[in-house]
């Protein structure tokens, strides 16, 4: 092989990096009791005696849960365990009453798997070693400035489902770690088993991190960074560690395998406490559940209802619509957009005029926050109509998009939009009589133009828009003027 | 099997329990003496049986994905040596 330049190379070292994300699933009701799954109820109003941790409660496993894992499993090329067991993963901490997470350890449901990312330019492949389920714990506040010397617990989260996402150290910079978390992210939302919304806690991210000297096989000691709740603060947090790990190896020191918490306002990574850090988890097979059996048939069943993911999507789309690989990246990039692009374009059979309009007008009004194509308020058959009538050179491009504005930022009905009233004059006759009247009003110039001032065909065709306020046809007119002009030459 | 004060010690740690160098050789002891009586169980003859821990017949137990009503908050609160009839109060841990 020959040597190219590593451009993850800083300062003589390469970054190794692994990532663990947690993805909340969106089911109804938690992973081991029948409470309310939901984000933002009043505090503790969604508990039970199981999710409390109180003596004698028992788990049930609740299928969807399981459902959801195996489909993020096999949407990236991962295996299916037939039979899994869970285990009990234990510690303190007040937000977990149980005195233990309900988790997967020797045998997760899910094992291997592949997220493509692209890196500079090309595919690379990044190994995911494993994916289980487990319980969330609750909610610990600790209100600031409020001189409280308690932190406030809410358990309405206690024992939401979550699947854990163990990658293989595979990434060699911050920004492979930030594209495998915005695939990863992708992929939870096209399969639908999770909403991706990092600042909600719906996605969580901790990293393994060490570096070591370019060219060495043996990976250096680790640290593990925790607390990042952004996916630009995973990619701070990670710069900053991989600046201090080089530093404190060039200063002769060496890394001490330890926990670090991201302060996202001081930008730093602080060690924890070691007594915090006391964590040895002791895991053993959770007692009060039965091992879980899948089915080859409830694979397959599951198998059968996975969607379209993005990869394949992209690629559809360049050959299904003719259009380019970037814009099909762009049009994939969450379900909701690439199902409104692919109704548009269905709607006015033509693919590269739909992606003209859904990543023009529409991506800039979604930019703007005045749409949002998983709730579109613009249903997409209205705005094919606009583009319909504009492909059928009924009405000017620029109508259009005013009319696309006024369906989209001022919330019109379509009824409302005046069609017939903005009808493009494209009938040569009506054009040729006002052609005749611009020309005739604004001698001196057609005088001129004839002496070699060419470029005041611009100013006919400008006085001409004027008269018809934008809705003469511009090709027609273009060439019916240059006719007009022409035959006053003799 | 013996067990030493300094294993003793880290357990005690990871509970978050607070002994005294008597509990932890008090400990020690005890804690020898039932996994003594446990390691029993190594010299019963499990050749040819699977390893397991759990019936292995019973199928899957699974519930539906189906919301119940929960506890009322005052009741979820009820049992909590600290709250403020909203929150648990924890002792802070960070911070
Ligand atoms: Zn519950």
């Amino acid at each position: 092989m020959s040597q190219t330049e590593n451009k993850n190379i800083i300062d003589g070292f390469e970054p190794v990096i692994g990532l663990e994300v947690h993805a909340q699933l969106v089911t109804k009701t938690k992973i081991f009791c029948a409470c309310e799954n939901k984000y933002g109820a009043e505090p503790n109003t969604l508990t039970c005696p199981v999710c409390l941790g109180l003596p004698g409660a028992l788990p049930v496993l609740n299928m969807q849960a399981v459902e959801y894992a195996i489909k993020m499993i096999l949407a990236i090329g991962g295996e299916v365990r037939q039979r899994s067991i869970f285990a009990r993963k234990n510690y303190f901490y007040p937000d977990l009453p149980k005195g233990y997470q309900i988790s997967q350890f020797d045998l997760p449901i899910g094992e291997g798997g592949v997220i493509t990312i692209s890196a500079d330019g090309s595919e690379k492949q990044l190994g995911v070693t494993r994916i289980h389920l487990e319980d969330d714990a609750g909610k610990s506040l600790h209100p600031e400035g409020s001189g409280d010397t308690y932190s406030r617990i809410d358990l309405n989260r206690c024992g939401a489902p979550l699947i854990e996402i163990v990658s293989e150290p595979d990434m060699r910079s911050p920004q492979e770690a930030y594209a495998y978390l915005s695939k990863i992210k992708q992929i939870l939302q096209y399969v639908g088993v999770c909403t991706g919304d990092m600042e909600k806690g719906h996605l969580r991210c901790d990293a393994n991190i060490s570096v070591r000297p370019e060219g060495q096989e043996k990976f250096g000691t680790k640290t593990e960074l925790k607390n990042m709740n952004s996916f630009k603060g995973v990619e701070r947090a990670l710069n900053f560690e991989i600046a201090r790990q080089i530093q404190t190896i060039k200063d002769g020191g060496s890394i001490s395998q330890q926990t670090l918490l991201w302060n996202e306002k001081k930008q730093v990574a602080e060690a924890m406490r070691s007594k915090e850090e006391a964590n040895d988890y002791r895991y053993f097979p959770e007692p009060d559940l039965t091992p879980l059996h899948v089915s080859e048939s409830w694979l397959e069943e599951i198998r059968e209802s996975l969607p379209e993911l993005p990869d394949a999507r992209s690629a559809r789309f360049v050959k299904e619509y003719g259009i380019p690989e970037y814009d099909a990246g762009v049009l994939t990039d969450t379900h909701t957009l690439a199902d409104y692009f692919e109704a548009v374009a269905k709607k006015i059979n033509d693919g590269k005029l739909a992606s003209n309009w859904v990543m023009g007008e529409l991506s800039r009004y979604a930019n703007e926050g005045a749409f949002d194509f998983a709730e579109p308020h613009v249903a997409p058959e209205d705005i094919s109509r606009v583009i319909s009538e504009v492909k059928a050179l009924k009405i000017s491009a620029s109508f259009g998009k005013q009319a696309v504005k006024e369906l989209v930022v001022e919330k019109k009905p379509l009824s409302e939009i005046d069609f017939g009233g903005n009808q493009m004059i494209s009938d040569t006759g009506e054009l040729e009589a006002l052609i005749e009247n611009v020309l005739s009003s604004n001698e001196e110039n057609v005088v001129r133009y004839l002496a070699g001032a060419e470029k005041l065909i611009g100013f006919f065709v400008g006085q001409l828009m004027k008269e018809t306020k934008g809705k003469a046809d511009p090709a027609l007119v273009n060439k019916l003027l240059k006719e007009k002009l022409e035959s006053r030459r003799s | 099997m013996a067990i030493s004060t300094k294993e003793i010690e880290k357990v005690a740690l990871l509970a978050r329990l607070e002994l005294d160098p008597k509990e932890v050789e008090s400990l020690a002891s005890d804690m020898s003496n039932i996994l003594d009586y446990v390691e029993t169980l190594t010299k019963v003859d499990t050749e040819g049986l699977e390893d397991d821990n759990a019936s292995e017949n019973s199928s899957n137990v699974l519930r539906e994905d189906k919301p119940h009503e929960s506890l009322s908050r005052e009741e979820a609160l009820r049992n909590s040596p600290r709250h403020n009839k909203e929150f648990f109060l924890a002792p802070k841990v960070i911070g």
